[in-house]
């Protein structure tokens, strides 16, 4: 199969639901001749024109609200937010508008737009550039908020968050725009809150989100030529959650690292653990759970104390021997 | 409030004792320093006595359990004071190292608990290897595998020697394990089978001291390769000494020196200079001790016990006089004080008495040798090339062939005839 990148794979997504679907468009800053920050949209406006790749002015306040609104007029906007950090401008409107539309008005009205949000560190942008506030998003009921790992899972996803009625969170990582893999050149779609096993394993289990999944499969890869068989599940979507894939592992393995980019206190794999804590998989635990998160500190702009801020591949190595005793 | 009876711990080594029987029933008002209970350790049965007077309240054990010390055993208080049973066994324990050892819950997952419960198993039984002695599914798992196994090490030496299989005998011991006793069952039935049809025959039920030695016999017998070797000493020269030393011992103690307290003396000062018996194997590990603390068997009706004279080494002869007198009369007024039989590192067995020349003791394990002592008897013997009337001893040096080889044995055999024969030489 032909391999294509993360950022191929969200632009051949929404230009493939583009052309499905008329009531589909896409908004943001310098998302037409520009491309985006990112470069993902980049060619989108030469087939659809200014008319559906609308180029917004600097205010993630005006763009959510005018998404929130068009959605609710039956439009499918997908805006995009230059970088994960300002979606905090546009709180008032994704927490209190969107959100709760569909149940303040019985159903009446619906909104179904995604958000999409360039996240994460490791690309050198600093502390305001750099977070990952997805913890934020999950907390709020009426959104779902989604988080790919690789290039197939991202082009699914989004299919599927696009034909979401609800107001979908679509987290997108920085540092995997680049990467590479296998994607079918045909529209799919993942359904939300389907959890995937990027790899199966005996001896422990990682919960991995992000870029982090990546890093987790390294790390079992090296800890495979110790003897250690890792298994590595990726929940894809933090909302809905599939708690079953998750507690079906913790069964199998009874040991269990959380791995999350986004500062350790309070972050969504707070919530995994909890989970776990409160499910009947508690009884095959054989060891305490583990979490790896980010320093509670804002992204440094130094590059290395940007790496040491969050978990690196060693680190998720040695937790797993620490979960094991050795 | 209620006061606690906690079981006692009687020595260094004493990790639970058994109840044998309770000597007061509930409700019973019970002065201080009365007997409550009948505790068998692994080396003697003793009683607990009352440290207060009041009312036994209430009995937690049927005789015949086994008890962790410093767990409570019974209340005492007041007449008809309800009784409040707490869940931890211990709250005013007396040592703190006492509430530490039973305060602590063993550390468990929650994967090994689930599998302790499916299996019907307990988790105190199980030594945790993971951090802070956490037990870990592996554990449990290895000690099922251990248990399916379902025969002791002690019982599968004794099938073998026997020429039994396992597989023909039902064991009794926990989750049906096999254990020595039903080893020596299945061997027993036509025996047993005959004796039942004989009338006259008095039947005991093994307990109390006459138990512990039986298990204590035959542990120390199937597991610890036994070697004996003898020698014939003259004993002419140590009764010669004896009889000078008895006035001048007898001035100072008031007791009378025996050959008993003369071969305590020799065999500590043979032992001093041969520390490689001075030995014990438990578990994996080999203890070497500094201390010479010499056991000399005390027959009394009920059984045997070995009283220990410690650093025998290193007190004169009045001093084992002393002590060895006071030992045996303690302990035929039945005062069976633990510490008496405490931290032995050798055991002499002294047949002298009887008309027995030589016979094989058995090891007092975790000791790794014992010296059996003959009667002393004229005999003709070879002097310089003539044949003299001299009084002469057997002496037999069991010992445990596991860690003591047969050269330092007959070592310290040879050193021992050295002694005896030339006294003087201890004083050098």
């Amino acid at each position: 199969m032909r391999e294509i990148s993360y950022s191929e794979a969200v632009r051949e997504s929404m230009s493939q639901m583009m052309r499905e679907d008329e009531d589909v468009y896409i908004l943001g800053e310098d998302i037409g001749v520009y491309g985006g920050a990112f470069g993902v949209t980049s060619g989108m406006i030469d087939e659809f024109g200014p008319e559906r790749v609308r180029i917004t002015p600097i205010s993630e306040a005006a763009i959510s609200g005018c998404a929130v609104g068009s959605a609710m007029t039956g439009m499918r906007p997908i805006l995009e937010i230059q970088f994960s950090d300002f979606v905090v401008i546009a709180m008032d409107n994704i927490v209190n508008q969107a959100a709760k539309m569909r149940y303040m008005f019985g159903g009446k009205a619906k909104v179904p737009m995604v958000v999409r949000l360039p996240s994460g560190s490791g690309a050198g942008f600093a502390a305001q550039h750099s977070q990952s506030l997805e913890a934020w998003m999950t907390h709020i009921p009426g959104l779902k908020v989604v988080q790919p790992s690789n290039a197939y899972d991202a082009k699914g996803l989004l299919a599927a968050a696009i034909k979401d009625d609800n107001p979908v969170m679509f987290y997108e990582h920085k540092m995997l725009y680049n990467v590479k893999s296998e994607v079918p050149e045909e529209l799919y779609e993942i359904p939300l809150g389907v959890a995937d096993i990027k790899r199966e394993g005996k001896d422990v289990t990682i919960i991995a989100t992000g870029l982090m999944v990546n890093r987790a499969l390294e790390a079992a890869e090296q800890l495979a030529a110790e003897g250690i068989d890792v298994e590595v599940i990726d929940p894809r979507t933090l909302v809905p959650l599939d708690e079953k894939a998750i507690l079906q592992s913790v069964k199998k393995t009874g040991r269990v690292l959380v791995a999350y980019e986004a500062v350790k206190r309070n972050g969504f794999g707070t919530e995994i653990v909890s989970l776990i804590a409160e499910s009947d998989a508690f009884d095959y635990l054989d060891a305490p759970i583990l979490r790896l998160g980010g320093a509670e500190a804002p992204i440094p702009y130094n590059p290395e104390l940007e790496k040491a801020a969050i978990p690196q591949v060693h680190d998720i190595y040695q937790k797993c021997l620490e979960l094991l005793n050795r | 409030m209620a006061t606690e009876v906690l079981m006692p711990k009687l020595g260094a080594t004493m990790e639970e004792g058994i109840i044998v029987s309770w000597m007061a029933n509930e409700g019973d008002l019970i002065e201080e320093g009365d007997p409550i209970a009948e505790i068998q350790t692994d080396k003697i049965v003793l009683e607990v006595e009352a440290e207060t007077t009041g009312y036994l309240l209430k009995t937690l054990f049927e005789p015949g359990t086994t008890v962790n010390v410093h767990e409570v055993i019974a209340y005492m208080g007041d007449e008809n004071e309800p009784v409040e049973i707490s869940s931890t066994a211990v709250s005013e324990a007396p040592a703190p190292q006492v509430v530490l050892e039973n305060d602590a819950k063993p550390r468990k997952t929650p994967a090994a608990n689930k599998l302790a419960k499916e299996n019907k198993i307990s988790l105190s039984s199980i030594q945790g290897t993971g951090p802070n002695n956490r037990i870990q599914r592996k554990d449990v798992e290895d000690y099922l595998k251990q248990q399916s196994s379902s025969i002791t090490p002690l019982a599968k030496k004794m099938a073998e020697d026997l020429h039994v299989s396992p597989n023909e005998i039902t064991g009794t011991g926990h989750n049906g394990k096999i254990t020595k006793q039903d080893v020596l069952a299945s061997t027993q039935v036509p025996t047993i089978v005959k004796e039942e049809t004989q009338s006259n025959v008095t039947k005991t039920p093994l307990k109390g001291m006459r138990k512990v030695i039986a298990e204590r016999m035959a542990e120390s017998y199937y597991t610890a390769p036994h070697v004996t070797l003898s020698v014939e000493i003259n004993m002419s020269e140590c009764v010669a000494l004896r009889k000078q030393l008895i006035p001048i011992i007898e001035k100072e103690t008031g007791h009378r020196l025996s050959y008993n307290d003369l071969m305590i003396k020799a065999v500590a000062h043979t032992l001093s200079k041969n520390k490689s018996l001075n030995i014990s194997l438990q578990k994996d590990e080999i203890y070497q001790y500094e201390d010479v603390n010499v056991g000399f068997a005390v027959a009394l009706d009920e059984g045997l016990v070995v009283p220990v004279i410690k650093n025998a080494d290193k007190i004169g002869l009045s001093g084992i006089v002393n002590s060895s007198k006071q030992l045996v009369s303690n302990i035929k007024s039945g005062k069976l004080h633990p510490e008496y039989f405490e931290q032995g590192t050798f055991t002499i067995s002294n047949l002298g008495m009887y008309a027995v020349d030589t016979f094989n003791p058995i090891i007092n394990q975790p000791q790794s040798a014992i010296l059996g002592v003959g009667r002393i008897v004229e005999k003709p013997v070879v002097k310089h090339g003539e044949i003299a009337i001299d009084p002469t001893m057997q002496l037999s040096l069991s010992f445990d062939h596991r860690i003591i080889d047969g050269a330092p044995a007959a070592q310290f055999l040879t050193d021992l005839k050295d002694y005896l024969e030339n006294p003087m030489k201890m004083l050098v």
